[in-house]
């Protein structure tokens, strides 16, 4: 028994030591790279350089989740790219089932799926365990899976190294900001194929010329500031009508809060340095200040039940709202009635009655932060057996061949230039239907506007804040007490604050 | 032999291999492609404030829970042992909480403990303000509650057990040299039990790991900072990708649980001679 518990002393020493060792090569800060981390990186670029050069074969296996979204686009991405490098198979997988169609009692058909949670928690497990036992695709798309926890396992290949080391690949012809926005840690690991903001919408026939010229003198806009510009109006409407007209279509509750905050995310919750800030009283603040616009009837009151019954949607279709928050995806729409066309088609349907509407700018937050988001985007597994051939078909598609191509699905505007432009003409096309003389000319005009205003907002954009699905839960379960009324605001942000910092400092 | 045989392979290939497989995580700095980095995870989980809470939490539940559960069970086991009629009937209810499926029973417990449950309900009625149960430091002794109630019938079936193998002509002879309850408890049932309290202890032990289950289902993976366990931490671990950190705070508990019930065998076997 003696000679077992010094044999596992002498072991338990002979480790102390090694770790020591190892401690000191590799540096102390967990931030900082040291000289050693430096020269190992330095000393990647040569294998990858001849990597890069080296001719495409063999086969790559590229992962999605959402079937309806990818597998069709990814498939059709992949015969391509064979057809063009032939030696080369692409798999593409899909792991959601298909999502069912069905027939509101209104007459709308929306897509639903069962289970939907269940299966992107599956999925996440699944890839979470290919990772961790060294496996798994080489390209993983990066719409649901959490690439930041996948980088700080190194488990995700520093994409900057290739658009450096890559001759061929000119960032010149992609939209560099929304690109850089994306690092993470010092590095590129996500490669986004679109991307997608939110821009403010006013109801014109709601404020005077006057109210209207101090409202676009601003660029961008802050929740407060348009609560602010749109007291007077809202004021006015209150006397005037036994209907009162709310500011935003969001309610009073979750909603609302999950807006504003998320402008400020990363004030509250700094998920890259794991530092968190709910105790400050702003978070706090912010809770009582969205019940307050619900007290002073600026919003609806949140539903009892806390769900969007088909009773809300009936009424907020109808409804007439001050400021109407609005994606990307509806602004061509916009800006086709701006030129008194009537748009073929309209992608607004949950907020309100929109003929009076007019794009007013994008939303910002006090520190002139304007966030945008991603649909899809693209990391190559560091376990990848064929990193340069991952990355030459994450280059095909994000190529202008491939994106300027209506048929391939993307969700948000293209992340190519050129690609962006072409989408925009064929989609001002599909908008404006009509071919007479005039139309064709003000269509010109509509593309131009549309166009312009894409790029000027886009340029403008510069802050995709990392998020965490495990942390958006734990609030959003917790604030659902404070607008209940089971807890008080100060209760809400300490028990959050416990909570998330114990979540982020595991 | 061969029965043992069966067992033992059964459990060293779901158990004590997969153990082995996985302990080499704790030894490297990342999962995939990790370099050897020997002690350095159990250093750095010794400074990791989560693991240092779940783990200050789980003594104090153990050390608050497995005394009281014990001391009910060998209290029922003795009540029970007196009774004459309707003793099947009576170790059948204590049983039941442990037949029960934990999934059905959470939803009981938050009805009872939740902030408009209806233990607040009879508070609020006799004046006394309402207690949030399950957000606040008062969650551990709803915790220690459930982990009382479910485990009490099966501590109080191996006392039943133990009671019942100690020879009555003891208490005979003790009563006719004129000790009275109290000095035979102290003096002939104590000792007659230690082999069952030290197997009771050890089942105990490991069955207030199990608590997390409940606490899981009532509170998810970030309860209260005072029942945040060691398996919460664990398991967020594996959530996370962590497997150093995990099977590094895995290695910790096979390293302390060990000894301990080494111990515990040695000692009753140092009784029993």
């Amino acid at each position: 028994m003696k000679k077992c518990i010094l044999l596992f002393f002498i072991v338990i020493l002979g480790l102390f030591t090694t770790s020591c060792g190892q401690s000191n090569a590799l540096g102390t800060s967990e931030n900082a790279p040291s000289e050693n981390a430096i020269s190992q990186a330095t000393s990647e670029k040569d294998p990858l350089e001849s990597l890069l050069t080296e001719d495409l074969s063999g086969e790559l296996t590229v992962s999605c989740y959402d079937t309806m979204f990818y597998k069709d686009t990814m498939e059709k991405a992949a015969k391509a790219f064979e057809a063009k490098n032939p030696g080369t198979k692409i798999h593409v997988e899909t792991f959601a089932s298909m999502p069912v169609m069905k027939t509101l009692e209104n007459g709308i058909t929306v897509s639903t799926r069962d289970n939907e949670e269940q299966e992107r928690a599956d999925y996440i497990q699944k890839i979470n365990t290919e990772l961790m036992s060294g496996q798994g695709a080489d390209l993983l798309a990066m719409d649901v899976l959490p690439y930041n926890k996948y980088t700080d396992a190194n488990l995700l290949e520093d994409l900057q190294l290739y658009m450096d080391q890559d001759k061929d690949f000119d960032i010149s012809n992609y939209r560099e900001n929304i690109i850089h926005a994306l690092k993470y840690n010092n590095g590129q690991y996500i490669m986004p194929l679109d991307y997608m903001f939110d821009y403010v919408a006013y109801d014109k026939s709601l404020f005077t010329e006057e109210e209207q010229e101090k409202l676009k003198s601003r660029g961008k806009y802050t929740y407060n500031q348009l609560f602010e510009d749109g007291l007077l109006p809202f004021n006015r409407a209150k006397a005037n009508t036994n209907q009162p007209i709310k500011m935003f279509h969001t309610t009073a509750g979750p909603q609302t809060f999950n807006a504003l905050f998320n402008m400020d995310y990363e004030s509250y919750i700094d998920i890259e340095n794991k530092k968190i800030n709910l105790t400050d009283g702003r978070f706090a603040k912010l809770l009582e200040s969205v019940k307050a616009y619900g007290d002073k009837a600026y919003l609806n009151p949140d539903s009892e039940s806390g769900e969007f019954t088909l009773e809300d949607f009936e009424k907020i279709r109808s409804e007439q709202f001050f400021y109407k928050v609005k994606s990307s995806f509806s602004l061509l729409e916009d800006v086709t009635r701006k030129f008194e066309l009537e748009p073929s088609r309209s992608a607004n349907i949950l907020v309100g009655d929109d003929t009076h509407d007019e794009v007013l700018g994008l939303l910002s937050n006090a520190d002139g932060k304007v966030n945008f988001r991603y649909t899809q985007a693209f990391s190559i597994n560091s376990n990848s057996k064929n990193k340069a051939l991952a990355w030459a078909f994450l280059k095909f598609i994000i190529s202008d061949a491939n994106q300027s191509d209506q048929t391939m699905f993307l969700g948000g505007l293209p992340i190519n230039n050129h690609a962006r432009s072409e989408r925009a003409k064929l989609e001002t096309l599909d908008m404006i239907q009509k071919e007479d003389a005039e139309s064709k000319e003000k269509s010109q005009k509509v593309y131009d506007y549309y166009v312009n205003t894409i790029e000027a907002f886009s340029n403008a954009l510069n802050n995709a804040p990392v998020k965490d699905d495990h942390i958006d839960m734990i609030i959003s379960n917790e604030i659902v007490d404070f607008f209940s009324g089971n807890k008080t605001s100060d209760e809400v942000a300490n028990i959050l604050q416990n909570k998330i910092e114990l979540y982020l400092n595991e | 032999m061969p029965y043992l045989l069966m067992g033992f392979t059964g459990f060293t290939l779901f158990y004590i291999w997969p153990f082995i497989l996985s302990a080499k995580y704790a030894f490297t700095d990342k999962p995939a492609n990790g370099i050897f980095v020997g002690l350095k995870n159990f250093i750095e989980l010794f400074h990791s404030k989560p693991y240092l809470l779940g783990l200050e939490n789980t003594l104090y539940f153990i050390c608050i829970s497995v005394p009281l559960a014990m001391s009910i069970s060998l209290l029922l086991a003795m009540l029970i042992n007196r009774v004459e009629k309707y003793k099947a009937v009576f170790t059948l209810i204590f049983m039941i909480p442990l037949v029960m499926p934990s999934g059905s029973m959470v939803f009981f417990w938050k009805a009872l403990f939740s902030k408009k449950g209806y233990i607040n309900f009879i508070l609020s009625s006799i004046g006394i303000s309402s207690v949030n149960w399950l957000e606040s430091t008062s969650s551990i002794y709803v915790i220690v509650l459930i982990f009382i109630w479910k485990n009490m019938g099966y501590n109080m079936i191996l006392f039943m057990v133990g009671l019942h193998n100690i020879p009555k002509m003891y208490y005979e002879a003790a009563s006719i040299d004129g000790a009275g309850a109290v000095q035979s408890f102290f003096k002939i049932t104590l000792p007659e039990l230690i082999p069952t309290t030290v197997l009771v202890t050890i089942m105990s032990i490991i069955n207030s790991f199990k608590i997390f289950k409940e606490v899981y289902l009532l509170t998810g993976n970030y309860p209260n900072e005072r029942i945040y366990m060691l398996q919460h931490f664990m398991n967020n671990m594996f959530y996370a990708l962590n497997y150093p950190k995990l099977t590094t705070a895995t290695c910790v508990l096979v390293l302390v649980i060990t000894p301990l019930v080494y111990f515990l065998l040695w000692f009753e076997r140092r009784q029993r001679e």
